[in-house]
């Protein structure tokens, strides 16, 4: 039998630099997490790995900006190797990249954390909604940012948010970030804004670009990840997933707030508690109730998708995303059930092709499981 | 928080058919070829000028350059794809349609002919602590099949559902149960009641029934109840009766003998209730209802009463021993084995010939436990039956039927031709729509009697709009030809579209069986 795997977000201050318009953490205040907390949260995740037999721990530092609290981050490394006996311990981090240095960059890969970058593309399209405290553009910084991490990792990945007003610029920021030398890319909506069905208009034409740009740079035998399509893909490639392996909603994945308050996901980590999804605090552990209240909510079956052809192919059982943009967990995001709508149909017809042509590199990317780590190695070489 | 209510979450009904290979499908990897990894350049040169051309081999479970072919197969019918145990459904409505035993069997035989192995048909395996029968096997050369489907699927292949755990009570507390049920109900209300009955009577001379019941008149609660359960049973039994008339003329026979004998009504119910199991004439072969006859017939002329009795209900246990093996009633080795005891064995000892029915049932019957044997016999290379199940999602018939555009312009067509010849002018068409939105607004939301009224006043609108259509005879059978036309099209795309699915899930079967077939011959060191 598999060990389970465990996934805590640190979150290690509710501050940030940046003022993205988009941004869901709340209020932008100095409340950092306290080496006192930060102890408690390194008992309390040893512990329940465990508890539950662990014998993995995915540890991700997020805020606000984690490099405001750099020291900490190091702290909880240290703690991490003096108290994890046999536990594998991996680390990643989100940062908006405009405090990272080379020596901070170098430092972080010699202490093996995965960095991701958050970018949203092309310098006009990023500095719509990425601006610093005084509301000035951060392209430039990030531009440099991205320089520095990818000359340390060419596997550094970037989260790319796409946003009503960004949906039509879309395959241009994928070419410029693709310019920079990013290979693996992540790209997400922007679930809380107010999209309507010109804003899908325009996604659904920057897809048809992407589209054929992502058939482009198949034929060439390009090695990269573009998560829209390839994880589309997947959801046609490989079995579907098991409710199990879709989410551990605050039973094999939490969040731990500044305060040490403990909630499901990343997202309902705010400036101002929520308190209908604290399922606990670091000091007294879980609280069950809390914890089967919300499983039993976000585990309802989403009646208004019954009869779908796409049932097992959408995600429209992220939890966070429904409540980000419907304001409850139970019901499923009309964001979502549009999107995945036009996108799978725009994947499908793109994979079509690449498989009537037999692209090898197609058919090694979705059905080698080995693909990953081969692909790896190369893009690093 | 966004509450956009513009757009809204809704089931799409038809999606794109996309034809790249899914998880179920074969890998595209080994089939029809293997594929070589396209390492890039700087990879290779690495590689051989930095001494790590061991990297290259770390890719042992793919199909890249460096492994062989044989390497890659798998054997295609491991037990975790045959989707057992399953659970069964009370309706089948909306399931998907699966390739039959028929069907399947032809396509696999038809794999194994084109290896060149000769398969013997419906060998009885017994051994190593099996005891099935596969549907081909070949002796030499250690291969074969068995199809599993719901005729063969014995203990833990199907979960328990709750209905199947459901316990029935004794025959003579079911009875009891039911006469009280129906006395209760026939005090609530008698006219309802006798008004009821005519619904189940089935002849009409049964319907005197319904005058005798309405004739109860005891003197006291219990003389009312006694005669209320002697007319329901009389009619009971008459319907049993009645029901063989065309279907079963011997079992009719041994009925009205019965009827005629001096039992109680009570046991004589009861005792019809066991003889159901004599009823052979429903999915058996002609061979052995006629032998099932004969004896029923020899019964009949029993010397004494009470000795037709007792060997009717020895034929009728002989008949529903292992009731819960209703699927080998239809098969040929059970039947067979049930002809050879009637034949051969006095009907006193029939029951001790029950052994042979457990024996055929084993031999039929594939146990959960069983199966898992069989693919574990495959892996470690023991023995190479290929446990093939109906609940394989590879053998389901996946029908694509699509209405085209070209479809839905003849529908327009064809409406438009309706509503020429009826005179539906668009502002009369208008006009319908504009009294009916009224009609539902005025309604919007009402339940009960207003319901039936809204109901009616659309009714109302619809027919009156409806006979202002004017088509005439001889528009009409225009109309009628160019309708049934574009219907028959569309009834022999649809068949011609099953027909083509269930080519395509036959033809995939046999390559799954070729490649199965490969692999053993792998395992076997050719």
């Amino acid at each position: 039998m598999l060990s389970k795997v465990i996934s805590a977000t640190i979150h290690l201050t509710h501050h940030c630099n940046l003022r993205c318009s988009y941004c869901y953490t709340g209020e932008k205040l100095p409340i950092a997490m306290h080496y006192d907390t930060i102890d408690a949260s390194i008992d309390f995740i040893l512990n329940d790995a465990n508890d539950n037999n662990a014998k993995t721990l995915n540890i991700t530092f997020f805020g606000g900006e984690p490099l405001i609290e750099k020291d900490k981050i190091f702290y909880i490394i240290d703690q991490f190797d003096r108290l994890k006996n046999n536990i594998t311990v991996s680390y990643r981090m989100s940062t908006n990249g405009t405090l990272m240095t080379p020596k901070l960059m170098k430092k972080l890969m010699d202490n093996d954390v995965f960095v991701s970058l958050s970018i949203d593309g092309h310098p006009d399209v990023h500095d719509i909604h990425r601006v610093d405290a005084g509301g000035k553009p951060t392209s430039a910084k990030v531009a440099n940012a991205a320089k520095l991490m990818l000359d340390l990792n060419r596997c550094t990945n970037v989260t790319c948010v796409i946003t009503p007003e960004t949906a039509g610029d879309l395959m241009k920021s994928i070419e410029y970030i693709y310019g920079l030398g990013f290979r693996y890319i992540t790209t997400t909506l922007d679930y809380s804004a107010n999209w309507n069905d010109t804003n899908f208009i325009e996604l659904e034409k920057s897809y048809s670009r992407l589209g054929r740009w992502y058939e482009k740079m198949m034929m060439k035998e390009e090695r990269f990840y573009l998560s829209f399509f390839d994880e589309r893909i997947r959801t046609r490639t490989y079995k579907p997933l098991k409710a199990s392996e879709k989410c551990g909603m605050g039973d094999s994945q939490y969040s731990i707030a500044p305060n040490g308050e403990l909630y499901p996901c990343i997202q309902f980590v705010k400036t101002q508690s929520l308190p209908e999804f604290i399922i606990g605090h670091v000091d007294s552990g879980f609280d069950q109730k809390c914890q089967n209240h919300i499983k039993g909510k976000t585990e309802k079956p989403k009646l208004e998708c019954t009869g779908c052809a796409l049932e097992s192919r959408c995600s429209k059982w992220c939890s966070c995303i429904n409540y980000m943009s419907t304001g409850t967990v139970e019901k499923a995001s009309h964001i979502v059930c549009h999107n995945e709508k036009l996108l799978i149909k725009i994947v499908d017809k793109t994979a079509d092709r690449l498989w009537k042509k037999r692209n090898n590199m197609f058919v090694h990317k979705h059905y080698n499981p080995d693909y990953a780590i081969i692909s790896h190695i190369e893009i690093n070489l | 928080m966004n509450k956009n209510t513009k757009l809204q979450v809704a089931p799409l009904i038809k999606a794109y058919s996309p034809s790249y290979p899914s998880y179920f499908d074969k890998n595209p990897l080994l089939y029809p070829e293997v594929r070589p990894y396209p390492f890039s350049q700087k990879f290779i040169n690495l590689a051989f000028t930095g001494g790590v051309a061991s990297l290259m081999m770390f890719t042992p479970n793919t199909g890249t350059a460096q492994t062989t072919n044989g390497d890659k197969l798998e054997n295609p019918f491991k037990l975790e794809r045959a989707n057992v145990p399953y659970r069964p459904v009370m309706f089948g409505t909306g399931l998907p349609s699966r390739i039959t035993h028929e069907e399947a069997v032809s396509a696999i035989k038809h794999a194994f002919d084109a290896e060149n192995i000769l398969l013997q048909e419906n060998k009885v395996i017994d051994k190593r602590g099996l005891t099935f029968t596969a549907d081909g096997y070949n002796e030499a050369l250690n291969i074969g099949f068995v199809w599993i489907d719901y005729s063969n699927m014995g203990e833990g292949l199907a979960e328990k559902a709750n209905w199947i755990n459901y316990k029935r009570r004794s025959p003579k507390k079911e009875l009891k149960a039911t006469l009280k049920r129906k006395y209760e109900s026939y005090l609530k209300d008698k006219l309802d009641y006798i008004d009821q009955v005519r619904y189940h009577v089935i002849d009409k001379n049964m319907e005197d029934i319904r005058d005798e019941l309405r004739s109860i008149n005891g003197l006291s609660i219990e003389e009312n109840k006694n005669q209320f359960e002697a007319i329901y049973l009389k009619y009971e039994i008459l319907n049993r009766m009645n029901s063989y008339y065309t279907r079963n003329e011997v079992l009719l026979k041994l009925y009205s003998t019965i009827n005629t004998s001096n039992l109680d009504m009570q046991s004589k119910y009861l005792l019809f209730n066991k003889l159901g199991a004599l009823d052979v004439s429903r999915n058996k072969s002609e061979n052995f209802s006629k032998a099932i006859n004969i004896e029923i017939r020899s019964i009949i002329e029993s010397e004494h009463k009470t000795e037709m009795i007792k060997r009717a209900e020895c034929l009728s246990e002989l008949l529903n021993y292992k009731a819960e093996w209703y699927q080998i009633r239809r098969k040929e080795a059970y039947q067979n084995t049930i002809i050879d005891i009637i034949k051969n064995t006095r009907w006193q000892d029939w029951h001790c010939e029950y052994d042979r029915i457990d024996d055929v049932g084993n031999q039929i019957m594939i146990s959960y436990k069983e199966a898992k044997k069989i693919d574990k016999n495959n892996a470690k290379r023991k023995q190479f039956i290929a446990p093939i199940s109906i609940r394989d999602d590879r053998m389901i018939v996946k029908t694509e039927n699509h209405y085209s555009k070209f479809d839905n312009v003849e529908r327009e067509e064809l409406r438009k031709l309706y509503d020429e010849f009826n005179g539906n002018t668009p502002e009369r068409k208008a006009a319908k729509q504009k009294e009916l939105d009224a009609i539902k607004i005025e309604y919007k939301g009402v339940k009960g009697e207003k319901l039936t009224e809204k109901w009616a006043k659309l009714g109302t609108v619809r027919l009156k709009y409806r006979e202002m259509e004017s088509m005439t005879e001889e528009q009409k059978e225009i109309y009628n030809k160019a309708k049934d036309k574009h219907y028959r099209i569309l009834q022999e795309k649809s068949k011609l579209n099953t027909e083509k699915a269930h080519d395509k899930t036959l033809k995939a079967l046999e390559d799954e069986v070729k490649s199965y077939i490969r692999w053993v011959k792998m395992q076997q060191g050719y």
